[in-house]
Protein backbone atom coordinates (compact mmCIF):
# COMPACT_ATOMS: atom_id res chain seq x y z
CA UNK A 1 0.00 0.00 0.00
CA UNK A 2 2.73 2.62 0.87
CA UNK A 3 4.63 1.71 -2.66
CA UNK A 4 1.34 2.29 -4.27
CA UNK A 5 0.64 6.03 -2.36
CA UNK A 6 4.29 6.98 -3.10
CA UNK A 7 3.77 6.44 -6.38
CA UNK A 8 0.87 8.29 -6.50
CA UNK A 9 2.57 11.37 -4.52
CA UNK A 10 5.59 11.15 -6.95
CA UNK A 11 3.32 11.62 -10.05
CA UNK A 12 1.48 14.34 -7.98
CA UNK A 13 -1.67 12.61 -7.99
CA UNK A 14 -3.45 14.07 -5.23
CA UNK A 15 -5.37 11.14 -4.50
CA UNK A 16 -1.62 9.70 -2.60
CA UNK A 17 -2.11 13.13 -0.22
CA UNK A 18 -5.45 11.91 0.57
CA UNK A 19 -4.97 8.02 1.02
CA UNK A 20 -1.68 8.97 2.59
CA UNK A 21 -4.23 11.49 5.30
CA UNK A 22 -6.25 9.19 5.65
CA UNK A 23 -3.83 6.60 7.00
CA UNK A 24 -1.48 8.29 9.08
CA UNK A 25 -3.00 11.85 9.60
CA UNK A 26 -4.33 10.86 13.04
CA UNK A 27 -1.38 9.42 14.29
CA UNK A 28 0.55 12.26 13.13
CA UNK A 29 -1.79 14.93 14.61
CA UNK A 30 -2.00 13.24 18.10
CA UNK A 31 2.07 13.22 17.38
CA UNK A 32 1.85 17.26 16.67
CA UNK A 33 -0.87 17.90 19.09
CA UNK A 34 1.20 16.31 22.23
CA UNK A 35 4.27 18.60 21.12
CA UNK A 36 2.33 21.69 20.98
CA UNK A 37 0.93 20.57 25.08
CA UNK A 38 -2.60 20.09 22.71
CA UNK A 39 -3.31 23.70 21.69
CA UNK A 40 -5.46 22.79 18.46
CA UNK A 41 -5.06 25.44 16.33
CA UNK A 42 -1.17 25.36 15.77
CA UNK A 43 -1.57 21.80 15.81
CA UNK A 44 -3.99 21.62 13.01
CA UNK A 45 -1.25 24.35 10.77
CA UNK A 46 1.27 22.30 11.19
CA UNK A 47 -0.44 19.16 10.63
CA UNK A 48 -0.88 20.92 7.17
CA UNK A 49 1.93 22.65 6.96
CA UNK A 50 3.71 18.30 7.51
CA UNK A 51 1.30 17.52 4.65
CA UNK A 52 2.34 20.27 2.23
CA UNK A 53 6.08 19.37 3.16
CA UNK A 54 5.27 15.90 2.17
CA UNK A 55 3.84 16.86 -0.94
CA UNK A 56 6.60 19.26 -2.23
CA UNK A 57 9.39 16.85 -1.08
CA UNK A 58 8.21 13.68 -2.00
CA UNK A 59 11.07 13.08 -4.29
CA UNK A 60 13.36 13.53 -1.48
CA UNK A 61 11.90 10.32 0.14
CA UNK A 62 14.76 7.17 0.04
CA UNK A 63 12.84 4.30 1.20
CA UNK A 64 16.45 2.65 1.84
CA UNK A 65 17.01 5.31 4.31
CA UNK A 66 13.58 3.84 6.40
CA UNK A 67 10.33 3.94 5.98
CA UNK A 68 7.80 6.53 5.00
CA UNK A 69 6.47 6.63 8.47
CA UNK A 70 9.79 7.33 9.88
CA UNK A 71 10.33 10.04 7.30
CA UNK A 72 6.72 11.86 7.54
CA UNK A 73 6.71 11.65 11.28
CA UNK A 74 10.21 13.39 11.44
CA UNK A 75 8.83 16.06 9.01
CA UNK A 76 5.79 16.56 11.68
CA UNK A 77 7.80 16.18 14.41
CA UNK A 78 10.59 19.07 13.60
CA UNK A 79 8.00 21.33 11.56
CA UNK A 80 6.55 21.15 15.33
CA UNK A 81 9.23 21.82 17.07
CA UNK A 82 10.38 24.77 15.33
CA UNK A 83 6.91 26.19 15.73
CA UNK A 84 6.81 25.70 19.08
CA UNK A 85 10.26 27.07 19.89
CA UNK A 86 9.07 29.73 18.08
CA UNK A 87 6.29 30.88 19.83
CA UNK A 88 8.42 30.10 23.05
CA UNK A 89 5.86 26.98 24.06
CA UNK A 90 8.61 24.91 25.47
CA UNK A 91 9.79 27.11 27.72
CA UNK A 92 6.39 28.84 29.07
CA UNK A 93 4.25 25.50 28.98
CA UNK A 94 5.99 22.53 28.45
CA UNK A 95 8.84 22.34 30.84
CA UNK A 96 5.58 23.15 33.87
CA UNK A 97 3.28 20.49 32.63
CA UNK A 98 5.63 17.92 31.48
CA UNK A 99 4.58 14.91 34.69
CA UNK A 100 0.97 15.50 34.01
CA UNK A 101 1.13 15.85 30.20
CA UNK A 102 3.50 12.87 29.88
CA UNK A 103 0.92 10.17 32.40
CA UNK A 104 -2.70 11.83 31.37
CA UNK A 105 -2.55 11.48 27.17
CA UNK A 106 -2.22 7.96 27.21
CA UNK A 107 -5.47 7.74 29.22
CA UNK A 108 -7.35 10.02 27.19
CA UNK A 109 -6.82 9.30 23.52
CA UNK A 110 -6.77 5.51 23.46
CA UNK A 111 -8.79 4.48 20.08
CA UNK A 112 -7.65 0.96 19.53
CA UNK A 113 -9.16 -1.98 20.84
CA UNK A 114 -8.84 -1.59 24.65
CA UNK A 115 -7.64 -5.45 25.29
CA UNK A 116 -4.85 -5.27 22.76
CA UNK A 117 -3.99 -2.25 24.05
CA UNK A 118 -3.93 -3.12 27.90
CA UNK A 119 -2.06 -5.80 27.24
CA UNK A 120 -0.02 -3.69 24.59
CA UNK A 121 1.04 -1.11 27.45
CA UNK A 122 1.37 -3.80 30.31
CA UNK A 123 4.61 -4.95 28.75
CA UNK A 124 6.37 -1.43 28.93
CA UNK A 125 8.00 -1.17 32.42
CA UNK A 126 7.10 2.63 33.50
CA UNK A 127 10.15 3.73 34.05
CA UNK A 128 10.94 2.85 29.99
CA UNK A 129 7.25 4.32 29.06
CA UNK A 130 8.27 7.71 30.57
CA UNK A 131 10.91 7.89 28.21
CA UNK A 132 9.50 6.33 25.44
CA UNK A 133 6.82 9.16 26.01
CA UNK A 134 8.37 11.93 26.27
CA UNK A 135 10.62 11.60 22.91
CA UNK A 136 7.88 10.15 20.99
CA UNK A 137 4.82 11.47 22.30
CA UNK A 138 6.16 14.82 23.81
CA UNK A 139 8.50 15.62 21.20
CA UNK A 140 11.50 16.10 23.60
CA UNK A 141 15.44 15.47 21.89
CA UNK A 142 17.01 12.52 23.86
CA UNK A 143 19.43 14.99 24.81
CA UNK A 144 16.65 17.21 26.81
CA UNK A 145 14.94 14.16 28.04
CA UNK A 146 18.52 12.70 29.73
CA UNK A 147 18.69 16.75 31.42
CA UNK A 148 15.13 16.92 32.47
CA UNK A 149 15.20 13.09 33.93
CA UNK A 150 18.46 13.92 34.99
CA UNK A 151 19.94 10.77 33.82
CA UNK A 152 22.92 9.79 31.57
CA UNK A 153 22.51 9.77 27.87
CA UNK A 154 23.06 6.23 27.97
CA UNK A 155 20.52 5.22 30.34
CA UNK A 156 18.04 7.13 28.37
CA UNK A 157 19.29 5.69 24.84
CA UNK A 158 19.07 1.78 27.00
CA UNK A 159 15.59 2.67 27.93
CA UNK A 160 14.19 3.73 24.96
CA UNK A 161 15.67 0.33 23.41
CA UNK A 162 14.21 -1.83 26.05
CA UNK A 163 10.67 -0.12 25.70
CA UNK A 164 10.23 -0.47 22.09
CA UNK A 165 11.85 -4.05 22.41
CA UNK A 166 8.82 -5.07 24.61
CA UNK A 167 6.50 -4.05 22.39
CA UNK A 168 8.03 -5.04 19.15
CA UNK A 169 8.41 -8.49 21.10
CA UNK A 170 4.86 -8.07 21.90
CA UNK A 171 3.94 -6.80 17.96
CA UNK A 172 5.41 -9.98 17.37
CA UNK A 173 3.87 -12.22 19.19
CA UNK A 174 0.09 -10.70 18.48
CA UNK A 175 1.52 -11.18 14.91
CA UNK A 176 1.71 -15.28 15.17
CA UNK A 177 -1.09 -15.55 17.33
CA UNK A 178 -3.18 -13.90 14.20
CA UNK A 179 -1.15 -16.32 11.62
CA UNK A 180 -1.97 -19.56 13.88
CA UNK A 181 -5.50 -18.48 14.03
CA UNK A 182 -5.69 -18.05 10.24
CA UNK A 183 -3.83 -21.12 9.41
CA UNK A 184 -6.48 -23.52 12.07
CA UNK A 185 -9.07 -21.29 9.99
CA UNK A 186 -8.47 -22.62 6.57
CA UNK A 187 -7.71 -26.59 7.59
CA UNK A 188 -11.06 -26.50 9.32
CA UNK A 189 -12.66 -24.92 6.05
CA UNK A 190 -10.54 -27.52 4.18
CA UNK A 191 -11.68 -30.37 6.51
CA UNK A 192 -15.42 -29.15 6.42
CA UNK A 193 -15.56 -29.20 2.31
CA UNK A 194 -13.79 -32.82 2.27
CA UNK A 195 -15.90 -34.17 4.80
CA UNK B 1 32.89 5.10 13.80
CA UNK B 2 32.29 2.06 12.41
CA UNK B 3 30.27 -0.52 14.87
CA UNK B 4 29.10 -3.86 14.72
CA UNK B 5 25.90 -5.01 13.59
CA UNK B 6 25.25 -6.04 17.31
CA UNK B 7 26.89 -3.20 18.71
CA UNK B 8 24.66 -0.66 16.67
CA UNK B 9 21.39 -3.07 17.70
CA UNK B 10 22.60 -2.40 21.18
CA UNK B 11 23.59 0.93 20.75
CA UNK B 12 19.81 2.57 20.95
CA UNK B 13 20.66 4.55 17.72
CA UNK B 14 18.16 2.51 15.86
CA UNK B 15 15.42 3.66 17.79
CA UNK B 16 16.80 7.57 17.92
CA UNK B 17 17.21 7.52 14.13
CA UNK B 18 13.41 6.17 13.38
CA UNK B 19 12.55 8.92 16.04
CA UNK B 20 14.15 11.29 13.96
CA UNK B 21 16.55 12.32 17.04
CA UNK B 22 19.61 11.64 15.60
CA UNK B 23 22.53 14.19 13.60
CA UNK B 24 26.02 14.78 13.10
CA UNK B 25 28.48 11.70 13.90
CA UNK B 26 25.82 9.70 14.98
CA UNK B 27 23.44 10.08 12.12
CA UNK B 28 26.47 9.09 9.93
CA UNK B 29 27.01 5.90 11.80
CA UNK B 30 23.61 4.77 11.54
CA UNK B 31 23.54 5.37 7.79
CA UNK B 32 27.09 3.82 7.20
CA UNK B 33 26.05 0.98 8.93
CA UNK B 34 22.42 0.50 7.14
CA UNK B 35 24.29 0.54 4.04
CA UNK B 36 26.77 -1.93 5.31
CA UNK B 37 24.42 -4.53 6.80
CA UNK B 38 21.28 -4.14 5.11
CA UNK B 39 19.38 -6.66 7.50
CA UNK B 40 19.35 -4.07 9.78
CA UNK B 41 16.28 -2.19 7.83
CA UNK B 42 14.25 -5.27 9.15
CA UNK B 43 14.90 -3.57 12.78
CA UNK B 44 14.43 -0.12 11.23
CA UNK B 45 10.97 -1.89 9.75
CA UNK B 46 9.73 -3.44 13.40
CA UNK B 47 10.85 -0.24 15.63
CA UNK B 48 8.61 1.55 13.09
CA UNK B 49 6.03 -0.41 13.43
CA UNK B 50 5.79 -0.67 17.27
CA UNK B 51 6.02 3.10 16.68
CA UNK B 52 2.99 3.44 14.30
CA UNK B 53 1.08 0.91 16.47
CA UNK B 54 1.87 3.38 19.71
CA UNK B 55 1.12 6.12 17.35
CA UNK B 56 -1.93 4.69 16.63
CA UNK B 57 -3.16 4.01 20.45
CA UNK B 58 -2.70 7.42 21.32
CA UNK B 59 -3.93 8.71 17.37
CA UNK B 60 -6.50 11.82 18.02
CA UNK B 61 -8.93 12.20 14.80
CA UNK B 62 -7.63 14.78 12.52
CA UNK B 63 -9.86 17.62 11.38
CA UNK B 64 -10.55 17.58 7.55
CA UNK B 65 -7.96 19.63 5.36
CA UNK B 66 -8.92 20.86 1.88
CA UNK B 67 -5.96 19.47 -0.24
CA UNK B 68 -7.14 21.76 -3.22
CA UNK B 69 -6.95 24.55 -0.69
CA UNK B 70 -3.62 23.39 0.44
CA UNK B 71 -1.96 22.31 -2.61
CA UNK B 72 -2.15 25.53 -5.43
CA UNK B 73 -3.01 23.71 -8.27
CA UNK B 74 -2.58 26.25 -11.25
CA UNK B 75 -4.59 23.47 -14.08
CA UNK B 76 -7.18 22.85 -11.76
CA UNK B 77 -9.80 24.78 -13.38
CA UNK B 78 -8.59 24.16 -16.93
CA UNK B 79 -11.35 21.47 -17.78
CA UNK B 80 -14.07 23.69 -17.65
CA UNK B 81 -14.75 23.75 -21.50
CA UNK B 82 -15.92 20.07 -22.45
CA UNK B 83 -17.17 20.43 -26.21
CA UNK B 84 -17.61 16.50 -26.01
CA UNK B 85 -20.63 17.66 -23.23
CA UNK B 86 -22.27 19.88 -25.53
CA UNK B 87 -25.18 18.50 -27.21
CA UNK B 88 -24.94 17.19 -30.69
CA UNK B 89 -28.29 18.93 -32.32
CA UNK B 90 -27.78 20.79 -35.48
CA UNK B 91 -24.25 19.96 -36.34
CA UNK B 92 -24.32 20.45 -40.22
CA UNK B 93 -24.61 24.29 -40.32
CA UNK B 94 -23.33 24.94 -36.43
CA UNK B 95 -20.18 22.67 -36.35
CA UNK B 96 -17.81 24.87 -38.59
CA UNK B 97 -18.45 28.00 -36.76
CA UNK B 98 -18.51 26.03 -33.35
CA UNK B 99 -15.06 24.11 -34.58
CA UNK B 100 -13.77 27.80 -34.94
CA UNK B 101 -14.98 28.78 -31.61
CA UNK B 102 -13.12 25.62 -30.08
CA UNK B 103 -10.23 26.56 -32.01
CA UNK B 104 -10.23 30.09 -30.88
CA UNK B 105 -10.47 29.10 -27.25
CA UNK B 106 -7.94 26.14 -27.44
CA UNK B 107 -5.30 28.41 -29.28
CA UNK B 108 -6.00 30.81 -26.26
CA UNK B 109 -5.26 28.06 -24.21
CA UNK B 110 -2.42 27.00 -25.57
CA UNK B 111 -1.26 30.36 -26.06
CA UNK B 112 -1.84 31.20 -22.05
CA UNK B 113 -0.26 28.17 -21.55
CA UNK B 114 3.55 28.54 -23.26
CA UNK B 115 3.06 31.94 -21.79
CA UNK B 116 3.02 30.85 -18.60
CA UNK B 117 5.54 28.50 -19.16
CA UNK B 118 7.93 30.75 -20.35
CA UNK B 119 7.75 33.37 -17.51
CA UNK B 120 8.41 30.29 -15.45
CA UNK B 121 11.74 29.53 -17.64
CA UNK B 122 12.00 33.59 -17.38
CA UNK B 123 12.47 33.18 -13.63
CA UNK B 124 14.33 30.20 -13.14
CA UNK B 125 16.95 31.61 -15.25
CA UNK B 126 16.96 34.27 -12.98
CA UNK B 127 16.83 31.81 -9.89
CA UNK B 128 19.56 29.97 -11.68
CA UNK B 129 21.75 32.97 -12.27
CA UNK B 130 21.26 34.17 -8.18
CA UNK B 131 22.17 30.76 -7.40
CA UNK B 132 25.25 30.88 -9.49
CA UNK B 133 26.59 33.87 -8.32
CA UNK B 134 25.88 32.60 -4.47
CA UNK B 135 27.65 29.44 -5.34
CA UNK B 136 30.77 31.94 -6.60
CA UNK B 137 30.95 33.62 -3.58
CA UNK B 138 30.84 30.61 -1.57
CA UNK B 139 33.60 29.30 -3.73
CA UNK B 140 35.68 32.38 -3.23
CA UNK B 141 34.98 32.05 0.77
CA UNK B 142 36.10 28.70 0.97
CA UNK B 143 39.51 29.29 -1.14
CA UNK B 144 39.78 31.91 1.98
CA UNK B 145 39.62 29.76 4.76
CA UNK B 146 41.57 26.88 3.09
CA UNK B 147 44.11 29.44 3.38
CA UNK B 148 47.37 27.36 5.47
CA UNK B 149 48.15 30.56 8.15
CA UNK B 150 43.94 30.09 9.21
CA UNK B 151 43.85 28.85 12.61
CA UNK B 152 40.37 26.97 12.87
CA UNK B 153 38.58 27.19 16.29
CA UNK B 154 35.22 25.44 17.34
CA UNK B 155 32.67 27.10 19.42
CA UNK B 156 32.71 26.38 22.83
CA UNK B 157 28.67 26.57 23.64
CA UNK B 158 26.72 27.04 26.33
CA UNK B 159 25.15 24.99 28.60
CA UNK B 160 21.69 26.66 27.52
CA UNK B 161 22.71 26.46 23.74
CA UNK B 162 24.06 22.85 23.43
CA UNK B 163 23.33 22.39 19.69
CA UNK B 164 25.53 25.58 18.63
CA UNK B 165 28.25 24.21 16.47
CA UNK B 166 30.04 27.07 14.68
CA UNK B 167 33.28 27.57 13.29
CA UNK B 168 35.55 30.46 13.29
CA UNK B 169 38.82 30.75 10.39
CA UNK B 170 41.08 33.05 12.42
CA UNK B 171 43.80 34.58 9.84
CA UNK B 172 46.02 36.82 11.50
CA UNK B 173 48.77 37.43 9.00
CA UNK B 174 45.89 38.87 6.28
CA UNK B 175 44.25 40.12 9.82
CA UNK B 176 40.86 37.85 8.12
CA UNK B 177 38.53 36.21 10.11
CA UNK B 178 35.15 34.00 9.19
CA UNK B 179 32.45 32.22 10.71
CA UNK B 180 31.14 28.76 9.53
CA UNK B 181 27.90 28.40 10.81
CA UNK B 182 27.14 24.26 11.39
CA UNK B 183 23.80 24.91 14.02
CA UNK B 184 22.59 27.84 15.62
CA UNK B 185 20.23 28.26 18.06
CA UNK B 186 16.25 29.24 17.08
CA UNK B 187 16.04 32.66 17.19
CA UNK B 188 12.69 34.97 17.24
CA UNK B 189 11.86 36.95 14.21
CA UNK B 190 12.62 40.16 16.14
CA UNK B 191 16.50 38.50 17.78
CA UNK B 192 19.72 39.00 15.72
CA UNK B 193 22.94 37.02 16.50
CA UNK B 194 26.14 39.32 17.56
CA UNK B 195 29.62 38.81 17.35
CA UNK B 196 31.82 39.93 19.79
CA UNK B 197 35.43 40.71 20.39
CA UNK B 198 36.33 39.69 24.18
CA UNK B 199 40.01 41.24 25.16
CA UNK B 200 41.19 42.15 28.32
CA UNK B 201 40.25 44.98 30.62
CA UNK B 202 38.50 46.37 27.73
CA UNK B 203 34.52 46.06 27.39
CA UNK B 204 33.18 43.90 24.97
CA UNK B 205 33.48 45.62 21.20
CA UNK B 206 30.51 44.78 18.93
CA UNK B 207 31.70 43.29 16.04
CA UNK B 208 29.26 41.70 13.08
CA UNK B 209 25.35 41.63 13.59
CA UNK B 210 23.92 38.56 11.61
CA UNK B 211 20.71 36.58 10.64
CA UNK B 212 20.27 32.70 11.08
CA UNK B 213 19.83 32.97 6.73
CA UNK B 214 23.27 34.72 6.53
CA UNK B 215 24.68 31.48 4.74
CA UNK B 216 27.19 28.86 5.91
CA UNK B 217 30.36 30.68 5.39
CA UNK B 218 30.87 34.61 5.77
CA UNK B 219 33.26 37.07 6.82
CA UNK B 220 33.25 39.25 9.80
CA UNK B 221 35.18 42.15 11.34
CA UNK B 222 38.88 40.93 12.47
CA UNK B 223 39.89 42.58 15.71
CA UNK B 224 43.31 42.78 16.77
CA UNK B 225 45.02 40.92 19.95
CA UNK B 226 41.22 39.33 20.46
CA UNK B 227 41.58 36.90 23.10
CA UNK B 228 38.31 35.32 22.60
CA UNK B 229 35.24 35.74 20.20
CA UNK B 230 31.73 35.13 21.82
CA UNK B 231 28.35 35.41 20.14
CA UNK B 232 25.19 36.15 21.87
CA UNK B 233 21.74 36.36 21.04
CA UNK B 234 20.24 40.00 20.72
CA UNK B 235 17.57 42.18 20.04
CA UNK B 236 17.23 42.73 16.14
CA UNK B 237 19.71 44.63 15.09
CA UNK B 238 22.22 44.15 17.50
CA UNK B 239 23.46 45.72 20.82
CA UNK B 240 25.99 47.73 22.06
CA UNK B 241 26.85 45.84 25.05
CA UNK B 242 26.14 41.82 25.20
CA UNK B 243 23.35 40.16 26.49
CA UNK B 244 25.19 37.60 28.92
CA UNK B 245 21.76 35.60 29.29
CA UNK B 246 22.14 34.80 25.79
CA UNK B 247 25.13 33.81 25.01
CA UNK B 248 25.41 30.89 22.81
CA UNK B 249 29.54 30.55 22.83
CA UNK B 250 32.72 31.39 22.73
CA UNK B 251 36.08 31.27 20.28
CA UNK B 252 39.33 31.11 22.74
CA UNK B 253 41.43 32.88 20.12
CA UNK B 254 44.77 32.85 22.57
Amino acid sequence: MEEEIIKKLKSRDQSGLQSLYKNYGDVLYGNILRVTNNDTSIAQEILQNTFLKIWKNIDKYESKKGGLFTWMNTIARNTALDKVRLVGYQQNKKTESIDASVYSLNKSYISASKLDVDKLLSTLEEKNKVVLDMIYLQGYSHRETAKILDLPLGTIKSRLRIGLGALRKEIDKEKHLFFGFIIILIIICSLIKWL
Amino acid sequence: MALRIEEIRESGLLELYVLGDLSGEDLSTVEAALSKYPELLEDISSIEQALKIYGKIHSVPAPNISFDNLINKPLSSSNSYNPASRPAKSRGSWLWPLMFIGALIGGGFIYNNLSQKLSDSQSDLVNCRTNSEQKDVQIELLQQISNPNNTIIKVDPTEKYPETNIYLHNDNAAQKAFLQIKSLPPIADNQSYQLWSLKDNVDPIPLDVFEGDAGNIFEVNFELNTGAYAITIEPKGGSTSPTLDNLIGVFPVS
